[in-house]
């Protein structure tokens, strides 16, 4: 492997963002945290997206790796060891000047640092949390961080890093571990999902101190005369979050069932882990570590990953259904309490037998596909066994899946806008959050026709063909699964165009921010 | 036939405001009046008659103080902001939301089918989308003593709006948000609260002249090297981040010499 000498940061500064650039990684469904004197820096929880690439992609983090200077041989990765590629490695000064000077300027939302291995995992980890450290406590930076746990780190250098940073993530790389095997040799299930289930027993126990917390706050000041109750040492703890994290859209316990845990589709190792790793592992959050000072530093006060864990994983390098992919989101969500899985569409970069044609371009509307199925797992209450079953493993190009499930669904349409309850609501085609809670809200105060839906804000355009306003259909028609496919598929084309088959993480925040924070 | 009535208010919020105190104190009554802004080149129309609206503080603070006690604090946040807005019709539209909020008071903003809500959630959706975006996409320039420097050209007057946010954020910087169009600055200084202040455009280019921010280039870098070229996607790009908001962004300058 070539270490080159001398370059410049802004020649290092190339490579490592070009290498890190599949990485997936969006900032919303974060956190609020405002700013404090003495230090630089606050977080939003809608998301800030501060800038677009040419591939139409959110820039809201300076997204880079630390090395590329990589020991392993992950088949599909641009940075396996095996390549010709320059190998550089920002210091963590380098680091913490970019991310501030960043920062100032309004670039960035803060850093997210992967890396490769260099030369071991534990290695790597700890110059990740020496970088982390100074940027929290030299700098007093207060923005967000998302770090990657490195798989096969020691359990002190991860539960550091988590007190340190935001968010954290643990790739999953591939679907199944057989893909595991065959492409990333150095890597298993379980080197990945033992730090997994130990950040989400960190991230339980935080939050179950922090409510603690909460409660005796709110007992002291009970007692406190008024005039001492602003002066309560609120401010000392450098990361507060002001709502609740575990607060979601729709509570899962709200939607249809889930207690159907075994989903047809084992969703593999997923399952298996469970019996592996102890589900309460002790909680890493009280662990220090011998590497940082951690106790008599602001870090043993601050919350652990208070924006949550995500993942991520390449789709189209290996041969799994998108069943079998949805089927192991779901069960990550179920079972590691993850805020996001994200698809990452492969690109055929390296040259090999075991992975598509370089040249081969990525399945982009796949991954469009599975991030709309995503949406309808965390926020429309819908189980991954509804969306695709064994007879239809793949999801339809030419319709979204909530349009294909409804057509599979004439027994439940059209339904009546008065009287259909939200999780109904929230199921016909063409609705959102944001439209179903209006038509709540309006119906309160008016009986609904079709025009004061428009008026509303609501759209028709697909919505129509499975609403009824008084026993009327908005168009009259018979509710023929293969008429309105052809219908339905036809508005589809001109809307994934517009959409340009992108969506999910790299669509814009905005639409989430429509969706959840207005009326 | 009646005579229409058309107040012509200034284009502030004091004006807007004095507006509909005068308008609802003419008791001409909604289908015989009109707000207007006064551009200065107003269509005149034949067969109305035009009252000009001078802005006056107390009648302002009425207005201010009947909506937030008589409707709620909510509304008057959505007023306020509708206020901002670069839409021709706002006094109007917000006069059109008043009869109802007074009428319905604290409830009338869940009256989601009467067109008057929907205008006003309308114009505060426009404000708040177009604050949020300058939030994310104005840039700072490092110039002199390290100074933060920024310009923006919103359509609505989002300069109060976006402001504080940076406040929040970078408590510790000297920095200054210009915006273009209306010539006025919010300035902040290290470690105080922000005002608003007046920055003539000829003053600009001197704050500019003669620096050179590293951190630009730097940037250019990353925003070239972070794309996947296999997924360029031009149409998407654009609808993400509107031409509007780029004029200022470095990562879109052509490589010109300033
Ligand atoms: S560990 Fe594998 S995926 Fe990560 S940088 Fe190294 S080769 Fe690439």
């Amino acid at each position: 492997m070539l270490i080159q000498e001398g370059l410049t940061l802004e020649q290092k500064l190339a490579i490592l963002s070009d290498a890190a650039k599949y990485d997936v990684a969006c900032t919303s469904s974060g956190i609020d945290r405002r700013g404090q004197s003495g230090s630089i820096g606050n977080t939003s929880a809608c998301g800030i997206c501060h800038c677009f690439a040419a591939d139409g992609r959110c820039i809201s983090l300076l997204k880079i790796l630390m090395t590329n200077a990589c020991i392993y041989d992950c088949r599909y990765c641009i940075n396996r060891v095996s390549n010709d590629t320059v190998r550089t490695t920002f210091t963590p000064e380098e680091i913490c000047r970019l991310t501030i000077e960043f920062y100032r300027r309004n670039y960035i939302e803060g850093l997210f640092l992967s890396s490769g291995i260099l030369n071991s995992p534990n290695e790597t980890m700890e110059q990740i949390c020496r970088t982390l450290w100074i940027l929290r406590e030299e700098y007093h930076f207060r923005g967000y961080i998302h770090v990657k746990a490195i798989p096969g780190a020691d359990p002190e250098l991860i539960a550091c890093a988590g007190h340190l940073a935001d968010r954290m993530s643990i790739n999953l790389e591939l679907p199944t571990g057989d893909g595991l095997r065959a492409l990333a040799p150095a890597k298993s299930r379980k080197k990945i999902l033992t730090p997994m289930r130990q950040i989400q027993n960190g991230i339980t126990a935080d939050r179950s101190a922090a409510r603690e917390r909460k409660k005796l706050k709110g007992a002291q000041q009970a007692v406190l005369p008024a005039a001492l109750r602003d002066a309560s040492p609120a401010g000392s703890v450098y990361r507060t979050v002001s709502s609740d994290p575990d607060t979601k859209p729709i509570s899962a316990a709200n939607g249809p069932s889930r207690k159907c845990l075994s989903s047809p589709v084992s969703p593999g190792e997923i399952a298996d882990a469970e019996e592996v790793i102890p589900p309460r592992a002790p909680a890493p959050a009280d662990v220090g570590s011998g590497i940082m000072p951690l106790s008599g530093s602001h870090l043993a006060g601050s919350r652990f990953v208070p924006a949550g864990q995500s993942t991520q994983m390449i789709i189209g390098a290996t041969p799994e259904t998108d069943r079998q992919i949805l089927a192991v989101t779901e069960a990550l969500y179920d079972r590691f309490d993850l805020k996001r899985v994200f698809f990452s569409a492969y690109t055929a970069i390296n040259d090999d037998s075991r992975l598509p044609a370089i040249g081969t371009p990525p399945p982009l509307l796949r991954e469009h596909r599975l991030y709309q199925a995503d949406w309808l797992l965390r926020f429309y209450g819908f189980r991954a066994e509804e969306l695709l079953t064994e007879d239809h493993p793949f999801f339809n190009t030419a319709l979204d899946p909530k349009c294909s499930w409804a057509i599979r669904h004439p027994e439940i349409f059209p339904v009546e806008i008065m009287s259909a309850d939200y999780h109904t609501l929230l199921r016909v085609p063409g609705l959102g959050v944001r439209s179903a809670r209006r038509i709540l809200t309006a119906r309160r105060y008016q009986h609904l026709t079709f025009e004061d839906l428009k008026k509303c804000g609501v759209v028709l355009k697909r919505a129509g063909y499975f609403l009824t306003c008084s026993g009327t259909m908005y168009r009259p028609l018979r509710f023929d699964p293969a008429y309105l496919e052809a219908e339905l598929a036809a508005g589809e084309r001109a809307d994934c165009r517009a959409l340009s088959e992108s969506a999910g993480p790299t669509g814009r925040q905005m639409s989430l921010f429509d969706d959840f924070h207005l009326s | 036939m009646d005579q229409t009535t058309i107040f012509l208010c200034e284009d502030s919020i004091a004006g807007i405001c004095t507006g509909l105190y005068d308008a609802s104190a003419s008791r001409l009554g909604y289908r015989r009046l009109r707000l207007e802004l006064n551009t200065g080149a107003n269509d005149m129309e034949l067969f109305c008659r035009y009252i000009t609206v001078d802005p006056d503080p107390e009648k302002t603070s009425k207005v201010v103080r009947a909506i937030r006690q008589k409707i709620s604090e909510q509304a008057w946040e959505y007023v306020y902001r509708a206020m901002l807005s670069a839409e021709a019709t706002r006094a109007d539209d917000i006069y059109r939301y008043l009869l109802t909020g007074f009428r319905f008071g604290a409830s009338s903003l869940n009256r989601l089918a009467d067109p008057a809500v929907h205008r006003l959630l309308e114009l505060d959706r426009l404000v708040g989308n177009e604050s949020h975006y300058f939030k994310e996409f104005l840039r700072f320039e490092s110039i002199e003593n390290d100074v933060l420097f920024a310009r923006i050209r919103p359509k609505a007057d989002v300069l109060t709006l976006v402001t504080p946010h940076f406040a929040d954020r970078l408590p510790g910087e000297n920095f200054l948000i210009l915006d273009v169009g209306r010539g006025t600055a919010a300035v902040h200084p290290q470690n105080e609260t922000w005002f608003l202040s007046s920055l003539a455009p000829e003053n600009v280019n001197d704050l500019l002249s003669g620096h050179f921010d590293e951190y630009r280039d730097l940037w250019k870098t990353f925003y070239q090297s972070t794309a996947i070229q296999e997924r360029r996607n031009y149409e998407l790009q654009r609808s993400n981040m509107p031409l509007h908001y780029r004029e200022f962004a470095p990562e879109f300058e052509k490589d010109v010499l300033r």
